[in-house]
């Protein structure tokens, strides 16, 4: 087990995690049995999870500081050294109907990163010769971690690539470190929306690229068109069941014109599976 | 005769440089206890630097008594949770006992709450610390200097007696 994610779990969970190899997610919900993911199998625990326990993760996660990470426990997340993510639900404090934090925090979910080294032979003509892609995965396909080795590949070609990490998922930074490897020529705004990203760092920034993880709504395919416009190319994902599902969707119709390749990922036979590529890239 | 005057007098004069040594210790302290507070609520407020981080920064800094008991809740922080019952086992040699408990209590509540609460509570801690360093300088200048310079009084006066 990763040193980083033992010292996350309290001694009550740590001995019912450790014999199970390649854990990829913890589950730790108050009052309910454990559960713990690795690549092939979902784990549930006979051990059933106390506030304690969570109090443990967040002490650990925090540096025993929560002042210090407000921010992102108010977008529901802590990031940790190692990649690994802890997110959080509980009780939303709210002033003026704006979410200003979380408090009695009723479950986590620890997410170990996959940094996979190894990319399918498919897409290796895209990444030849860049140019803008979108990566069409259902949840949990792998399309963090595609994303993250491609920007990896990418820009340890020499070209100057802006990564939008909103929630802190690419480059797990931690006190300002990039924990995870995204190649020598990688700019990492990190923890800012994508739209006022696009509006300060890319004027600033003058990357060749920009990567960022889940399109999401029309602001964001505004601001994605305006870089394309620019001469920048985008590397892109979406949440999908498949290419053709992401094209016949209407909300992405103005997001197709722009992009030149697409990859499409699979949860069969294991997470990260290659399913399609269409490469309209001249390669 | 003479000789066991002067050893009178040294040794008078040793115990009142003892009890100065005490009352300036805890001046001491203070004196440090206030300036790590207030530099904990400069970290807080500018960049939210997590505690532990500071602790870590202030006790590479300094090597004293007040430092050497932080370097024992980075010790404890390692183990895991932060509870009551460990951090108010953190001793200060040179501390008196109503100081201390300054800093343990601030120790028991950091990082338990958001940055503006947390600032309130610390706020409040540097306060009292400021208090305390007034109350321990003061009664340093007054009776740490004052039992030093009776003691070699009296020293003296032996001194002179059996000579």
């Amino acid at each position: 087990m990763k040193p980083e994610l033992k010292k996350l779990l309290s001694p009550s969970i740590y001995n019912n995690t450790y014999r199970l190899g390649n854990v990829t997610e913890i589950r730790i919900r108050i009052g309910r049995s454990l559960v713990v993911l690795s690549r092939t199998r979902r784990v549930k625990c006979d051990y059933i999870c106390s506030k304690s326990d969570i109090e443990y993760v967040l002490a650990v996660a925090s540096g025993h500081s929560l002042y210090a990470v407000e921010e992102s426990i108010r977008l529901g997340y802590i990031a940790c050294e190692g990649g690994i993510r802890v997110g959080l639900v509980g009780e939303a404090v709210t002033n003026n109907g704006v979410l200003v934090t979380l408090k009695n925090i009723s479950s986590v979910v620890i997410r170990v990163p996959t940094e996979s080294g190894h990319i399918s032979s498919t897409i290796l003509p895209i990444l030849n010769n860049f140019t803008s892609t979108l990566i069409v995965s259902p949840p949990y396909g792998g399309k963090t971690t595609l994303l993250r080795e491609m920007v990896k590949r990418i820009s340890n070609h020499d070209q100057d690539i802006l990564v939008i990490d909103e929630r802190n998922e690419l480059s797990a930074t931690v006190n300002g470190i990039a924990t995870l490897d995204l190649g020598d020529n990688t700019d990492v705004m990190m923890g800012v929306d994508k739209v006022s990203c696009y509006e300060s760092a890319v004027r600033t920034m003058s990357p060749r690229i920009i990567a960022t993880d889940e399109i999401f709504g029309n602001r964001e395919i505004d601001c994605i068109i305006d870089a394309k416009r620019c001469g920048i190319s985008v590397l892109a994902t979406v949440h999908g069941s498949s290419i053709d599902s992401v094209i016949s969707d209407k909300n992405y119709a103005r997001l197709i014109p722009i992009m030149d390749n697409y990859i499409e990922l699979s949860i069969l036979p294991k997470a990260g599976t290659v399913s399609e590529v269409r490469c309209n890239c001249l390669c | 005769m003479l000789i066991l005057g002067g050893i009178i007098c040294v040794a008078s004069a040793f115990i009142g440089l003892c009890i100065k040594k005490i009352y300036k210790g805890r001046m001491q302290f203070c004196c440090e206890m206030e300036k790590f507070i207030e530099l904990v609520v400069r970290e807080i407020e500018s960049s939210k630097t997590p505690f532990i981080r500071i602790v870590e920064e202030y006790t590479t800094l300094s090597s004293n008594d007040f430092c050497n008991g932080l370097k024992c809740y980075i010790d404890i922080s390692k183990t895991g949770v932060l509870s009551a019952d460990k951090i108010q086992s953190i001793s200060w040699k040179t501390a008196d006992k109503n100081d201390e408990n300054i800093i343990k209590s601030m120790l028991v509540s950091i990082g338990k709450y958001d940055s503006k609460t947390q600032l309130e509570s610390v706020r409040k801690s540097l306060d009292m610390a400021r208090k305390r360093l007034d109350f321990q300088t003061k009664k340093y200048n007054k009776e740490g200097v004052m039992a030093f310079n009776l003691s070699v009084l009296i020293g003296l006066v032996v001194l002179i007696i059996f000579a």
